[in-house]
């Protein structure tokens, strides 16, 4: 897995999982805390939503977008 | 002769599924709509499901037929066989008896295809014509386009692009069965073409293949979604396994005192253990133990709360109860594929706390040296996440040796590791290590849950 894909993984943000997966490689976290806003890392850390919750959420999202391009 | 092989029949293959919400004792807390805040409701997932799958997912009717069109497909590779692991048994020294019911032996090589197939078949029965889904590793995706080749449906698969580029061997199966795979972001989709209009080189994400495949589906009338895991009539499609286990246990003159799964998705061990949960329930084996393995490394149902979680950092209205170790919970690395999936089957985190299940953590090199052993006496090279099965299961063989007892321990065993030899190679060169999240980790991302009446 390179770099640059668990940097952007969440929403071109980086994966949750990205602290503890390169903490033996590098000083992870002190490169999330300078390359990311407080408010970035605390929406990297949210555990993702219900998969059930995100498919209502993305049907809606994807309902409205066909309506607007009807 | 020691008997090691107990193969039912093919005419005596369940004919129906079990549904365990006709028999809980208390119903499943209901998921909430992040619009309205009211429950969902079949028109909510109708755009993505046919109508029979929806029914299924609220369905408290205890037993549903099997359609013999369907039941022909699974008659490809089922009944699967139940082993005996005598072998294993005489490795450890245990008078315990150890069985497994082994999924691993189907055309895509899992659990998975018990329920691709019914949600195929259903798709095909009300019209349509495609299907989409998305894909991280492959797993779920082959299990899929196996399914659209049994029943002539068009399979799309949106799978993450660095695995498309990486990770070829499933996509070549994939294509194979039929099915078209593209890598996303693709340009097929809104959501696809804003990323690659944004950043053409785009790795992809789980989350973006799964927006490309939602939004496909909701804009065509001939397309609907797939889902693997979680949802209430996966598990169900699943039960087929345990239905079939019950009779080949009682071939062998057996009945399990310890079932031992993993959990992640829940599909696979539901699908084992829900069929004999209802003796649980009912009264008839008060004693039967039901352990769900997880990683020591993400202890969401060992450590974590059942409660309502907010889904994002800006708080919007918690929609599900589930089990959660809360929002500071940083994951550490670890090795077991599926199971450091944050989003817990419901009927699972239920019964855990109807206290109908119990739960263990394990360590990952413990995990992989219990899959070692397994390769080395009843040979069959596990995944990553049914190895955790393995290494609780000779736990629990090994304190009988020290007890004397024999009791009888099922192992759910959901497939083969052929595709997972990466993380093998990581174990056998040394470089495999183990964590447990720090209790005062845990205490602190609990602390910072949101406080919501249960």
């Amino acid at each position: 897995m390179n770099f640059l894909f668990c940097r952007t993984e969440n929403n071109m943000l980086p994966c949750r999982w990205m602290a503890g997966c390169w903490q033996g490689h590098m000083e992870i976290l002190t490169f999330l805390e300078d390359h990311y806003t407080k408010e970035e890392l605390e929406q990297i850390f949210v555990p993702p939503k219900p998969k059930i919750e995100s498919l209502v959420s993305l049907v809606e999202k994807a309902k409205k977008a066909k309506k607007r391009n009807d | 002769m020691e008997k090691t092989i107990y193969d039912l029949d093919q005419k005596d293959m369940p004919t129906h599924w079990y549904n365990i919400q006709a028999d809980l004792p208390e119903p499943l807390p209901p998921v909430l709509h992040p619009g309205t805040g009211k429950p969902i409701g079949p028109e909510d997932l109708a755009p993505l499901f046919p109508m029979e799958l929806i029914k299924q997912e609220v369905s408290t009717e205890r037993w549903i037929e099997i359609p013999e069109e369907l039941q022909a497909v699974y008659r490809t590779w089922r009944p699967t066989r139940l082993h005996r692991a005598h072998r294993l048994e005489k490795a450890l020294d245990t008078p315990a008896k150890i069985f497994f019911k082994y999924e691993g032996t189907n055309q895509a090589g899992s659990h998975k295809p018990n329920t691709a197939t019914a949600q195929c078949y259903y798709n095909m029965k009300e019209g349509i014509k495609r299907i989409t889904t998305e894909t991280g590793a492959g797993q779920w995706g082959s299990a899929l386009s196996l399914a659209g080749a049994f029943f002539g449906v068009e399979i799309k698969v949106y799978m993450v692009r660095i695995s498309y580029d990486q990770k070829p061997y499933r996509r070549i199966a994939m294509e194979t069965w039929g099915a078209k795979c593209v890598p996303s972001p693709s340009p097929d989709t809104k959501a696809g073409r804003d990323m690659l209009e944004k950043w053409p080189d785009c790795p992809g994400s789980l989350g973006l293949a799964i927006s490309e495949a939602v939004e496909e589906a909701v804009s065509r009338d001939d397309t609907h979604y797939s889902l693997g895991s979680v949802l209430n009539h996966v598990l169900l499609h699943q039960t087929i396994q345990g239905e079939e286990c019950r009779k080949q246990m009682e071939m062998a003159d057996a009945y399990p005192d310890i079932i031992v799964g993993n959990i992640g998705g829940g599909s696979n061990y539901g699908g084992q253990f829900l069929p004999w949960i209802r003796d649980k329930i009912s009264g008839a084996k008060p004693d039967m133990r039901v352990i769900c393995c997880e990683p020591e490394s993400c202890p969401t149902v060992t450590r974590g709360l059942y409660a309502y979680d907010f889904g994002d950092s800006v708080g919007l209205t918690p929609l599900l109860k589930m089990h959660t170790l809360g929002h500071g919970f940083i994951p550490p690395p670890i090795h077991a594929g599926g199971l450091r999936y944050h989003g817990m089957a419901p009927i699972i985190c239920h019964l855990y706390e109807l206290g109908l299940v119990e739960a263990v953590a394990v360590h990952q090199t413990a995990v992989f040296e219990a899959g070692i052993k397994f390769a080395r006496t009843e040979g069959i090279i596990t995944g990553p996440e049914p190895c955790h099965n393995l290494k609780v299961a000779m736990d629990e063989a090994l304190k009988c040796k020290e007890s004397g007892e024999a009791k009888t321990i099922l192992i759910a065993h959901s497939g083969h590791g052929h595709f997972d030899l990466a993380a093998y190679e990581r174990y056998l060169s040394g470089k495999l290590e183990d964590y447990a999240y720090p209790e005062e980790e845990v205490k602190k991302a609990q602390a910072e849950m949101p406080k919501v009446p249960a």
